[in-house]
């Protein structure tokens, strides 16, 4: 067992988080403004393929990371105007989105490397690990809060960002305010619609950096078809269990990632792999459960 | 410039409909000018494309002199023009402060909200005009007439001078209405104009200095206050002489055909909305439940038909405990409902006029063969036929959907369906919410015929006119408890008012 739950774990679970929590913090501003975006997988598939692609086409660092953001915004952008300016449904876009996005990555990648199913070319630039000065040294310590790669670090940052925005700040009283009485906000003068397509080009551009996260931060630049295994819908439930609040999003993520974390440990034991993979997912539907409940946090 | 508002010529269109046509309207500085009219007449239409929320067709718009076009409320707001909807445009989870400021919120170093600065701005705000609500509470926390004073100091915060208010008194209670029109003569002698969207011509000629009546979407008239009595503008507005007092006979009440016994529901928070509830109503006779909105009538309604359960009590229909019965026996043994929300509950707007009629009895053998199984088509229209005739329904045939129908004809078909199944217990809420006065007059008439026929009827309305027009006695609710009974007529209105605002005791005194 000690296999299993040691220090090492916590680690491994911020690792797992990291990714989700991106694309959950996405989530939050979509959901605060009243939307939802099932489209944020596929946000995240753009986001983990572009980051390899722009990454090994530039060999640049930043134009991969930047790049998986964008790319990531670009989409949601489009299912932003379909479901807000044209009204669509949300549920059939964001699901076309996905499957979209899916599709798009897979096509990219054969008519342009002539690869199928997985990019194997290298070098990817991606991130390193950073080890934090005096920190290192130190026992325990050095392993739940050193050595992680910088996006790991840049998502906290994100999180407080997040928070500030969306309950510290005019704009965000107005994405509150359209998620709680859209017309009350428009009668006060403002063009909610506008609102609403800015929060999904901003989940957009989070889950695309997530996704980077994946691909060039958790791997060392490797890519296969449809990578994210449903991790955007993971990080909506994340965003729904921490209740919209970047604060709960957070905690919410590191109970995600450590699922995923023991789910990789389990292989270790030899168990069925298969059964192995569900585990995420099966403490995604107890959670949600229980929140349902109750209040939980 | 005196002149506020020039509004020349405008015209509305949605599809098929012309809901303005050529509509000329002003309003002067410290003028509170009345815009009355029937429901569908055209004047929220009107007060919507100036404030911006809807483009006129043709027409010119000029603000203080210059020409403008007003493209969204936004524009409307840096004119000057600020508009209290019917609806609230309030944000229940926000504080009262967070309401007031959005969109135009006080920031500190450009980015955070400057909440002292902002707070600083409101209280002199209430000071100055004298409206005082608790600020750092949520809005949904609010009283009726708290939450109506933050959606006007939003509207003021934005120093606006031009105020529409669209029938802001259907919510108060008569005294809450009588500190509205006491500040509107005060905003007005300030120099600031009203426009005051209404459908109570008793209210109107109290408060308004200048009146302008609409109906179908044209100006049929435009007076001074003392120039025109109240008769003059009801005829008017609906285009006929109509009769604002329903005829009737002093009821002849037999035996008790509802009786409730300490009856507790609760509603959808779980919390107590109806307490110790005990009531008779005797065939022959109507009882109207006077009461603000919110006050437990809602549940109690439902909890009679059946679409929501009691939690402790009894509830008797001759007698016979009917509390555990399902909907569908409570409507076998004659007791019929008219649910208060007609397009919610009451209809299914996209089905056609025959379907609507049916439904709810479709194994009767009038409709179907084999308990439901087919249709009766020529029974169906036949049917169909009788109830457009009986109760006048505006509907080209019986095939056509209710959709495009007014609220009063829809209204009636509701009214149609209910009453044909010739109820013993008729609960029946907001029987004339959103309906013309055409359609009042004759959905009063009927509710008194039915009474006369000798079924017993529990009326809830928010409309105390109506209540006081049509009951034979009157209970006041006041948080899920019943305050006060009144006997019969004559009803006093000031009375009736302390105890739906729960001053019971002061009334003692």
């Amino acid at each position: 067992m000690s296999e299993i739950l040691n220090i090492e774990l916590v680690a491994a679970a911020i690792r797992m988080g990291v990714p989700l929590l991106f694309a959950a913090l996405g989530a939050t501003f979509v959901s605060s403004c009243g939307m939802m975006n099932i489209a944020i997988d596929g946000s995240m598939l753009v986001g983990t393929f572009v980051a390899v692609v722009a990454g090994f086409l530039s060999q640049s660092l930043a134009v991969g990371f930047i790049g998986a953001g964008i790319g990531g915004m670009m989409l949601a952008l489009l299912i932003g105007l379909l479901i807000v300016k044209l009204k669509g449904d949300g549920i059939v876009v964001g699901i076309g989105g996905n499957l979209f996005a899916w599709g798009i990555t897979v096509f990219i990648l054969e008519e342009l490397f002539r690869m199928k199913g997985s990019f194997t070319a290298s070098p990817v630039p991606s991130f390193k690990a950073i080890s934090l000065p005096i920190i290192e040294n130190i026992p325990y310590l050095n392993t739940i809060f050193s050595g992680y790669t910088l996006p790991v670090y840049l998502s906290i940052l994100i999180a407080i960002i997040a928070w500030i925005v969306l309950y510290r700040t005019p704009i965000g009283l107005i994405i509150r305010g359209t998620g709680a009485n859209k017309e009350a906000v428009k009668a006060a003068g403002i063009n909610t619609d506008m609102v609403q397509i800015a929060c999904f080009a901003v989940s957009g551009f989070l889950a695309g950096l997530g996704g980077a996260c994946l691909s060039i931060a958790n791997l060392q630049g490797f890519w296969t078809e449809n990578m994210t295994a449903g991790r955007g819908y993971i990080a909506l439930c994340a965003a729904a269990f921490g209740r919209n609040n970047p604060k709960f999003v957070v905690l919410a993520c590191l109970l995600f990632g450590l699922a995923d974390a023991i789910g990789i440990r389990f292989q270790v034991l030899q168990w069925e792999p298969s059964f192995v993979l569900m585990i995420p997912y099966i403490v995604t539907i107890l959670m949600l459960w229980a929140s349902s409940k109750k209040e939980v946090l | 410039m005196n002149l506020f508002i020039e509004m020349s010529k405008i015209t509305n269109v949605f599809p098929g409909v012309i809901a303005n046509e050529e509509v000329d309207f002003s309003l002067k500085r410290g003028e509170i000018r009345a815009l009355v009219g029937e429901n569908g007449a055209g004047k929220s239409t009107l007060m919507k494309s100036l404030y911006g929320m809807i483009q006129p067709a043709s027409g010119e718009i000029r603000i203080k002199g210059e020409l403008v076009t007003i493209k969204s409320p936004n524009d409307a707001i840096s004119m000057g023009i600020g508009m209290i909807h019917q609806h609230f445009m309030l944000i229940p989870t926000l504080t009262t402060l967070e309401n007031i400021i959005m969109g135009v919120t006080p920031v500190k170093y450009g980015v955070f909200i400057d909440g002292k600065a902002a707070k600083k701005k409101v209280e002199q705000l209430m000071e100055k005009y004298n409206l005082h609500v608790p600020i750092d509470v949520l809005v949904q926390d609010l009283s009726v007439g708290d939450k109506q004073r933050v959606e006007i100091l939003k509207a003021l915060f934005r120093e606006v001078d031009i105020l529409i208010l669209d029938e802001p008194t259907a919510i108060l209670t008569p005294q809450e209405t009588t500190v509205l029109f006491k500040m509107m003569k005060e905003w007005s002698a300030a120099g600031k104009a009203i426009v005051f969207i209404s459908h109570k011509l008793r209210e109107v000629k109290e408060v308004a200095d200048s009146i302008t009546i609409m109906r179908k979407g044209k100006i049929t008239g435009n007076a001074i206050n003392n120039d025109i009595t109240e008769h003059e503008i009801a005829t008017l507005m609906v285009g006929r002489e109509v009769s604002m007092k329903v005829e009737k006979t002093i009821a002849v009440p037999g035996d008790v055909v509802l009786e409730t016994v300490d009856l507790n529901v609760s509603d959808n928070q779980h919390l107590p909305a109806v307490k110790d509830f005990s009531l008779k109503v005797r065939a022959g006779e109507i009882v109207g439940v006077a009461g603000v909105e919110g006050n437990g009538q809602h549940e109690l309604i439902e909890a009679l038909a059946g679409m929501w359960s009691a939690k402790t009590g009894q509830m008797l229909f001759k007698g016979d405990d009917f509390t555990h019965r399902s909907i569908r026996s409570r409507m076998d043994i004659g007791i019929v409902h008219v649910p208060e929300d007609r397009l919610k509950t009451g209809l299914c707007s996209e089905m056609s006029l025959w379907e609507n009629l049916i439904s709810g009895r479709l194994e009767n053998i009038k409709f179907s063969r084999g308990k439901g199984l087919f249709f009766r088509f020529k029974s169906i229209a036949d049917f169909s036929k009788k109830m457009i005739e009986d109760f006048r329904i505006k509907i080209p045939d019986h095939n056509y959907t209710l959709k495009t129908l007014s609220g009063g004809n829809q209204q009636k078909v509701v009214i149609a369906r209910e009453l044909s199944r010739e109820p013993q217990l008729l609960l029946i809420s907001q029987p004339t919410r959103g309906v013309d006065m055409g359609a009042i007059e004759f959905i009063h008439k009927e509710l008194v015929a039915l009474r006369d026929r000798g079924c017993a009827i529990l009326l809830v309305s928010a409309d105390l006119q109506e209540l006081m027009n049509i009951s034979d006695r009157m209970i006041v609710m006041y948080e899920g408890e019943i305050v006060g009974e009144i006997p019969g007529e004559p009803y006093d209105e000031n009375e009736i008012g302390y105890l739906m605002a729960g001053l019971q005791k002061e009334v003692a005194k």
